[in-house]
């Protein structure tokens, strides 16, 4: 209870600690703009004389990039540089301090900054994803949606924890956090969806949990077929291993951190 | 004071560190890295009771703050055994660090972007503060810190003096059995020193908390702690209470005699005792306590005397005599 109260606390405080820079959230908020044009003529253009593309229509295909906007605002990417800042700097002692492991201050804080990045430059990604989704949208498409978005969360926040934890060996982590991201666009569907990619490599994702991060949420909210409880399985599966992973890996290299310095 | 809060027993830290070869970029990615160990703690041994002002003094990369992150439980130690509340900090850091608090110097634990106040409400759930102790610590701290005008401005807007005040209080909010200040008042001006004198002070008369610090600022420690721990190159070369080891110090002194008229000297220097005249001047120094009173009474005895001044070292000075006796 204290933790979860502990986690509420830190989200607060991370969402506050964002939104304190007004003249950064008008900036991204127009900048989401400028980008979304740029998506709508683009698609546009490539729909010009085709009805339909790998069994998706324009307002479908809209739908599912602006989602994936949305929830690339939304997930918690960064952990690897965070981590990897905090050992650089040593100010991992400050939070080896609490007696409340590291873990939840960044998940709170990761929350709160999420939030209010969904938020503040998320708003016309929201709009505009309503106007084209809308006819598409049943309840348990959202119920189901929510559990992959939820999984999802824990599945990005666990994978960096993995990825993260390692700059206590090798220090700095630098470019291994662009790396990842470019590797999960790839793998998850966040620029478009799987089903344009070859058979082969349709095949190789399927076993893997990154689907899970985009593709299968946004298929399953805009009502398309796809194998969503196989997904949701290897997810949770998955999220229990890089739990046990992490633990095991953070215990063995917070032994070999060294802070030099006063 | 009561029972042993810290036992240290043979504690050593060696940290592993890079060497950065010289030549161009392309040499250094390619060539295999070197590293050296380095001992910033050496064989370390001694125990703090409960109630204790303890300061830990030393050089520049002596080991005083490795020893208090060894203590704090963020870093393992190469070898050696420690206990705190008799546990082990590293291995129960979680359990342990409920009743420590720590400040360190040149770093924070305020969250940059919001207040002072809403960095305690974090501190309250953290450590689970009830509210009356949290509503009667807050009062406390803010009346002795003087923190009214700025606990509700943005940690970034503070200055040093006003942020170090807050971080203070931060490490006393949950009532601490130990606390830890690695180098509080590095930087400060007076008048910040002098309050977080005071507020220390404060807390030592009303409460039994255990405090180790380290300082560079010896009168400061001097003037609040009850024993001290000098450390230089990683090893203990002193321990002792504060009263006992300024005696030890103080056994030379400089005795300045104010002449009128003519110097009429009869004092033969003996031992290590250095004899000056000058100027309406005698001065007379390395004078062992119970010679005083002897040289004294003969310069008395057979000069018109102004003025008498008895030197003693001052705290600096004895602790810089005994870093450089060494170990």
């Amino acid at each position: 209870m204290q933790k979860l109260l502990y986690l509420y606390k830190s989200s607060r405080a991370g969402f506050r600690a964002n939104s304190i820079y007004s003249a950064a959230t008008v900036v991204k908020f127009i900048s989401s703009i400028i980008i979304l044009t740029v998506y709508y003529f683009l698609w546009k253009a490539i729909y010009s004389g085709a009805t339909s593309i790998q069994g998706y229509r324009f307002n479908e295909l809209m739908a599912y990039i602006l989602l994936t906007r949305i929830l690339s605002m939304l997930y918690p990417f960064g952990i690897i540089d965070t981590y990897s800042q905090l050992v650089i700097r040593g100010d991992i002692g400050l939070h080896l301090l609490k007696p409340i492991r590291m873990e939840w201050t960044m998940l709170g804080n990761f929350i709160g900054r999420n939030l209010y990045s969904c938020l503040s430059g998320g708003i016309p990604y929201i709009v505009l994803f309503f106007v084209f989704a809308s006819p598409y949208i049943s309840l348990p498409g959202i119920g189901i949606s929510i559990l992959f978005i939820l999984s999802a969360y824990f599945f990005i926040f666990l994978f960096e924890l993995n990825i993260g934890v390692l700059s206590i060996y090798f220090t700095s982590l630098w470019g291994v956090g662009t790396l990842t991201g470019a590797i999960i666009a790839l793998l998850s569907g966040e620029l478009l969806p799987i089903s344009f990619y070859p058979e082969k490599l349709i095949g190789f994702l399927d076993i893997l949990p990154f689907s899970s991060m985009y593709y299968i949420p946004v298929n399953v909210l805009l009502g398309k077929e796809c194998e969503w409880k196989q997904a949701l399985a290897i997810i949770c599966i998955v999220n229990v291993l890089l739990l046990v992973i992490y633990s095991c890996t953070s215990k063995v290299l917070l032994k070999k951190l060294s802070i030099s310095g006063g | 004071m009561g029972n042993e809060i810290i036992t240290v027993n043979r504690l050593s830290k060696q940290y592993h560190v890079r060497i950065i070869t010289e030549g161009n970029i392309i040499k250094r990615i390619f060539s295999k890295k070197k590293y050296k160990e380095i001992d910033a703690l050496n064989d370390v041994s001694f125990s703090i009771q409960e109630g204790q002002y303890v300061g830990v003094i030393g050089n520049n990369g002596a080991g005083k703050s490795t020893l208090i992150k060894l203590l704090t439980g963020i870093l393992y130690p190469t070898a050696g055994q420690v206990s705190v509340m008799g546990r082990d900090p590293f291995n129960d850091r979680i359990k342990n660090n409920r009743n420590i608090g720590v400040v360190f110097g040149q770093k924070t634990q305020l969250k940059w972007d919001l207040s002072p106040l809403e960095s305690y409400d974090l501190l309250k759930t953290i450590y689970g503060i009830d509210d009356e102790t949290y509503k009667e610590n807050i009062k406390k701290f803010v009346g002795l810190f003087e923190m009214e005008d700025f606990i509700n401005n943005p940690v970034r807007s503070l200055s040093l003096g006003q942020r170090m005040k807050c971080e203070i209080a931060a490490a006393f909010l949950h009532n601490p059995s130990i606390v830890f200040l690695d180098e509080p008042t590095i930087g400060l001006d007076v008048f910040s020193k002098d309050s977080i004198l005071r507020f220390l002070r404060s807390i030592k008369e009303e409460s039994n908390v255990t405090l180790i610090l380290t300082t560079h600022d010896l009168e400061e420690m001097n003037s609040i702690c009850d024993r001290l721990i000098i450390i230089d190159k990683g090893r203990i070369i002193e321990e002792d209470t504060i009263e006992h080891f300024t005696e030890r110090f103080t056994c030379s002194k400089s005795i300045v005699f104010c002449i009128e008229g003519d110097i009429w000297k009869d004092i033969n220097p003996i031992d290590n005792e250095v004899l000056i005249v000058d100027n309406g001047k005698v001065i007379v120094s390395n004078v062992r306590k119970e010679r005083v009173n002897e040289i004294i009474s003969l310069m008395l005895a057979n000069n018109t005397i102004n003025d008498v001044q008895i030197i003693e070292p001052n705290f600096t000075e004895m602790v810089k005599k005994r870093i450089n006796e060494g170990d």
